[in-house]
């Protein structure tokens, strides 16, 4: 699992416009485009693409974008 | 685990009600535009029905029971079972399902008694009508199924207020010689017990003065005790994980192919959680059907309202799997084959 790849899933199931920029250190809750129902889609994209469980706790530990691509990038078998 | 089949029986009819009075998500101004639009794209739920003050489960159920009744053909005193699913009981005490018994006629001898499950409700109820079905002196039961949410959202919680709509069914099951057999794959997990809940109002915490005293729990979500509280975070993940890994234990452990089941009817919790199951499982989305777009999250009624609304006229003689999960935690899946089943189009109340 390459970053870009991920980058590029959580741009498209999030739909974002390619002006915004996607970058590990990026501070989810400080950006215009998160919120709860965001939080849902990349939950839904780790499981129906990575095959990984992400667990409410595991999400809301996970304050970057990048620390959300470590935590299922680990999980992947 | 909870593996298990039953024999000869089969579902005869099955009837759905719901409100007259439409809520349409567009019109939810708690939120602002852009949000709503995004809220009703994700979760598909673009519009629900709500009762009118004072209007209970018992008043749609007995309406639902009555229609279903005439259509089947079934006499009242030919009913040995009644099962009522919900978790908008009438009162605190007695059981709901015996004031339903008698608001609708049925004889003495019919047992009745009420079943406290939400959105595994349905796969539940129809575990437990079909256990009584394998002894011989149970002929004909139903299997009532709904709630009337609506009463416990609050308009300021944006976590629950745009899902849950109201309605209910009844499923009529019966003993049929040679039927083939249902099998249940059924688990339950109370650890996240606090994920779904209205927390006063029980034994543990008795309604107080201070239970309707509303507070805020994040941006957007305002509720009382009294309300129903969703955690979505843990809901959305366990909904997404659980369902597909019964499902395939399910299959696995009844030799049964995804490819050979007609209909996947899934709880109608929201659009992205159906679809993450889906795409998991790997089934094509034509055998997916759904109905949240017009009534919303209706709890224990969305598998049978779903079957009345979409595939009404296309049920007879498939093979179908049923999954419901929620409140609980609690989830179960079934597997059964339709036989010449009579399905009513969704009766408004």
């Amino acid at each position: 699992m390459e970053w870009k790849e991920f980058e590029e899933n959580v741009r498209d199931v999030l739909e974002l416009e390619d002006d915004i920029e996607l970058a590990p250190e990026l501070q989810l809750e400080d950006t215009d485009f998160w919120s709860s129902m965001h939080a849902l889609l990349i939950m839904a994209l780790a499981e129906s693409e990575y095959d990984v469980s992400i667990s409410g706790e595991d999400l809301r530990s996970s304050k970057t974008l990048g620390g959300l691509f470590e935590l299922i990038k680990q999980k992947v078998v | 685990m909870a593996y298990f089949s039953t024999n000869n029986t089969k579902i005869t009819g099955i009837s759905s009600v719901v409100p007259k009075n439409v809520i349409d998500n567009n019109d939810y101004d708690y939120i602002n535009e852009k949000e709503r639009a995004f809220l009703i794209k994700t979760t598909g739920i673009q519009k629900k029905r709500h009762v009118d003050p004072g209007v209970t489960v018992l008043d749609l159920s007995a309406k639902a029971i009555e229609a279903l009744l005439e259509k089947i053909n079934w006499k009242r005193e030919e009913v040995d079972l009644l099962v009522l699913v919900t978790q908008s009981r009438e009162y605190y005490l007695p059981s709901s399902a015996i004031i339903l018994h008698d608001k609708v006629g049925l004889p003495d001898a019919c047992m009745a008694f009420d079943v406290g499950l939400g959105c595994s409700g349905y796969v539940y109820g129809l575990s437990i009508v079909n256990q009584f079905l394998q002894n011989p002196q149970f002929k004909k039961a139903l299997l009532v199924a709904g709630d009337v949410s609506s009463v416990s959202i609050n308009y300021e919680d944006k976590s629950t207020y745009p899902l849950f709509g109201d309605g209910t069914s009844v499923t009529a099951v019966e003993y049929c010689e040679g039927a083939e057999q249902m099998h249940f794959n059924i688990e339950n997990n109370g650890k996240n017990h606090e994920a779904i809940i209205i927390r006063d109002g029980g034994a543990k915490n008795l309604f107080r003065e201070d239970s309707i005293e509303i507070k805020n729990y994040g941006e957007g979500i305002n509720h009382s005790r009294k309300d129903l509280e969703l955690n979505g975070l843990d809901v959305f993940s366990f909904s997404i994980k659980e369902p597909p890994k019964n499902i395939k234990a399910l299959l696995e452990r009844t030799e049964i192919s995804i490819d050979e089941i007609d209909y996947f009817v899934f709880h109608q919790a929201n659009r992205l959680i159906i679809e993450t199951i889906r795409k998991k499982l790997k089934v094509a989305p034509e055998k997916v059907p759904y109905s949240l777009q017009e009534y919303g999250n209706t709890s224990s009624a969305s598998i049978p309202l779903t079957i009345c609304h979409e595939l009404k006229n296309n049920a007879k003689m498939k093979k179908m799997l049923f999954c419901g999960f929620g409140v609980g935690l609690s989830w179960g899946a079934c597997v059964l084959n339709t036989e010449d089943i009579i399905c009513l189009d969704p009766i408004e109340y």
